[in-house]
């Protein structure tokens, strides 16, 4: 049985001109213990999509119009916002983008972690604490019990980030959603915290959303991997194949863009043009103003996603089979 | 070789002393001389104010005609007022009357402003619009003004003027908490926290008020000079504390009639409410530098 079943997600944003509606009936599906990334460029719809997922969405002005977000067999969207919060932190938790602000200012690390520890569970604050430093630890962290009475200003952004992933994973989630968890950190230490989700990962029993732009670290951490292009899901698959026989342009584009130590190439590849913005999405495909491949179909109707192979969905015209059963 | 190490670093997580804010907030607060001065003063007027009965060496109430406006001597350090009342005495016991309006009325306020404006700030919606219609209906007003119908409502007594003080102060309050929590309920880590399962509550109470309270405690500070200005200009016009009792306000009033015979009559108070404001001033700009934990120490 899956874990977390998304079905045909869409979402309006109201804005002085009018609605906007950047998802475009999002589906996905991500098994018990499974690790998903979501990958895709800038504003196309990655950070919302998580949001939906623990119905955060209405706090940043959007409001879920369609589709079913399938939790544990319970529809979520039909939670009053109490049911929520006791879902929140205790069985789906999420990881921010930005290190730097996720932790309040004017309390101690440590009481933060058992803030969100005392929240589901009704622990002593001397248990709650041992708990705390535990956790701490198995981040990583050296002296834990040092760092448990610091304040965030006095920790670095790597150090912040791993606190955070101790706050996501305190009261064992069945499902951790990490938007861009590396993204605002540097290099080195975008490393360790790929190490360190390696090891949460073989050890915990949840499964993980992993959100990012960054294919490389798909590569190392998920099992499937999701591509997300202008508010739609173009193409899904295990990692392995995706990375080895990208099917739909987009893919294909962006792996292409990604330099290889072991071939010379003189100039790196780009995809032509930009994401449209929400307001002005083309008819059809979203993807055929850059689409080297485009034809005469995709300016008008919209591709859905087709199984090619064993668990491998590609929406593109140039896979879909007309009534002969032929490909086009 | 590994042991020995680990146990040295064993050894340093011991000794690490626990930092809490308090602690920091009082190593900067002894490097700030004009908040130790502010300080001082505050503690010497609540000192006086506590133990009046013992310092005073009069009886604020004790009349002598015979001796009525006699210069300061060593007898009586500030003098006599028109009934012969010891004016040192009578300074000694309006401190107290003065701090209880001062802390009484601005820790009402307080409340009231944190509670209006964060609720109002939070929740947003029609019901911002309407608090925020009623507070700039108040601050319209002018303070004095406002305390001035509340005391003639409710009838002169100092009672009554600490709540007209606190009525017509907490606007400012609510204002200021207003403004900080809109600003940062759109931070990262309330979304964090609220992703985290924590309720309205938690969110407002726990989080929001304690990162925007410090300018509402600096101007509280501050504000606690204006409010006892006020319950001086109150005592004044005769619509504060009733006589006997000796509120510096309803002193300098009856100097006035005296200012030449005897300036020290209105002089003396006058100086009083000046050095008690100056106190909780300079305390309050004090508090304003000390309170930003993120300053480097």
């Amino acid at each position: 049985m899956s874990l977390l079943k998304v079905n045909g997600l869409k979402l309006r944003f109201q804005s002085l001109d009018g609605p906007v509606e950047p998802l475009n009936g999002i589906n996905f599906v991500l098994e018990k213990g499974e690790v998903l990334g979501l990958v895709g460029e800038t504003g196309c719809g990655k950070s919302i999509t998580a949001k939906s997922v623990i119905k955060l969405i209405s706090y940043s002005g959007g409001e879920i119009v369609n589709g079913s977000i399938i939790f544990e067999n319970e529809d979520l969207l039909s939670k009053s916002e109490k049911e929520m919060q006791k879902i929140r932190g205790a069985k789906i938790s999420l990881i921010s983008q930005d290190p730097m602000t996720s932790l309040d200012p004017v309390y101690r690390v440590g009481d933060q972690i058992i803030e969100a520890i005392q929240v589901h569970k009704k622990l002593h604050y001397n248990d709650a604490k041992k708990e705390a430093v535990e956790l701490i630890r198995l981040m990583g962290i050296p002296l834990p019990k040092k760092v448990f009475y610091q304040y965030p200003h006095e920790l670095s952004g790597g150090m912040k980030q791993r606190i955070i992933i101790a706050i996501a994973l305190s009261c064992d989630p069945a499902l951790v959603i990490a938007d861009e968890p590396t993204t605002a950190l540097d290099v080195t230490i975008q490393a360790q915290i790929i190490n360190l989700f390696n090891k949460l990962i073989e050890h915990a029993q949840s499964s993980f959303l992993l959100i990012t732009h960054d294919l490389g670290v798909v590569a190392q951490m998920c099992d499937s991997v999701a591509i997300m292009y202008a508010g739609n899901i173009v193409e899904k698959g295990p990692v392995r194949k995706i990375f080895h026989s990208p099917e739909h342009p987009y893919t294909e584009g962006l792996l292409q863009c990604i330099p290889k130590m072991d071939r010379k190439q003189k100039k790196l590849n780009a995809i032509p043009g930009s994401v449209p913005h929400p307001r002005n999405f083309p008819t059809g495909c979203r993807f055929y103003p850059r689409c080297q491949y485009a034809m005469e179909k995709c300016l008008s109707q919209q591709p859905e996603l087709i199984e090619i192979g064993d668990e491998h969905f590609v929406a593109c015209f140039k896979y879909s089979k007309n009534s002969n059963g032929e490909q086009e | 070789m590994i042991k020995k190490e680990e146990k040295l670093k064993l050894k340093e997580e011991e000794k690490y002393i626990p930092r809490n804010k308090s602690r920091i907030m009082f190593l900067k607060f002894k490097k700030n001389k004009m908040a130790i001065i502010g300080l001082i003063i505050i503690l010497v007027l609540i000192f006086t104010g506590l133990f009046a009965d013992f310092i005073a060496p009069q009886s604020y109430r004790e009349q002598n005609l015979s001796l009525k406006n006699q210069s300061p001597s060593s007898n009586f350090w500030f003098g006599t007022d028109e009934f012969g009342r010891c004016i040192f005495s009578r300074i000694v016991y309006g401190a107290r009357i003065s701090l209880k309006v001062g802390i009484v009325s601005t820790g009402i306020s307080v409340l009231i402003g944190i509670i209006i404006g964060s609720i109002s700030a939070y929740y947003g919606g029609v019901l911002d619009q309407i608090l925020v219609v009623f507070m700039d209906a108040t601050y319209a007003f002018p303070t004095i003004l406002l305390s001035l119908i509340i005391v003639a409502i409710i009838g002169a007594s100092l009672n009554t003027v600490i709540i007209a003080i606190a009525l017509s102060f907490w606007v400012s309050y609510a204002r200021l908490i207003r403004g900080q929590i809109l600003s940062l309920k759109n931070e990262l880590y309330i979304e964090v926290i609220r992703s985290l399962g924590a309720s309205d509550f938690t969110i407002l109470w726990k989080h929001l008020v304690p990162n925007g309270i410090i300018p509402v405690v600096v101007a509280a500070t501050l504000g606690m000079g204006s409010a006892i200005v006020t319950e001086a200009t109150l005592s004044f016009l005769g619509m504060g504390a009733q006589p006997p009792m000796p509120s510096w306000g309803s002193m300098l009033s009856n100097g006035r009639a005296y200012l030449f015979l005897a300036p020290w009559l209105a002089i003396i108070p006058g100086i009083a409410t000046i050095i008690t404001v100056l106190g909780f001033n300079l305390l309050g700009d004090g508090l304003r530098d000390i309170m930003d934990i993120k300053m480097k120490e």
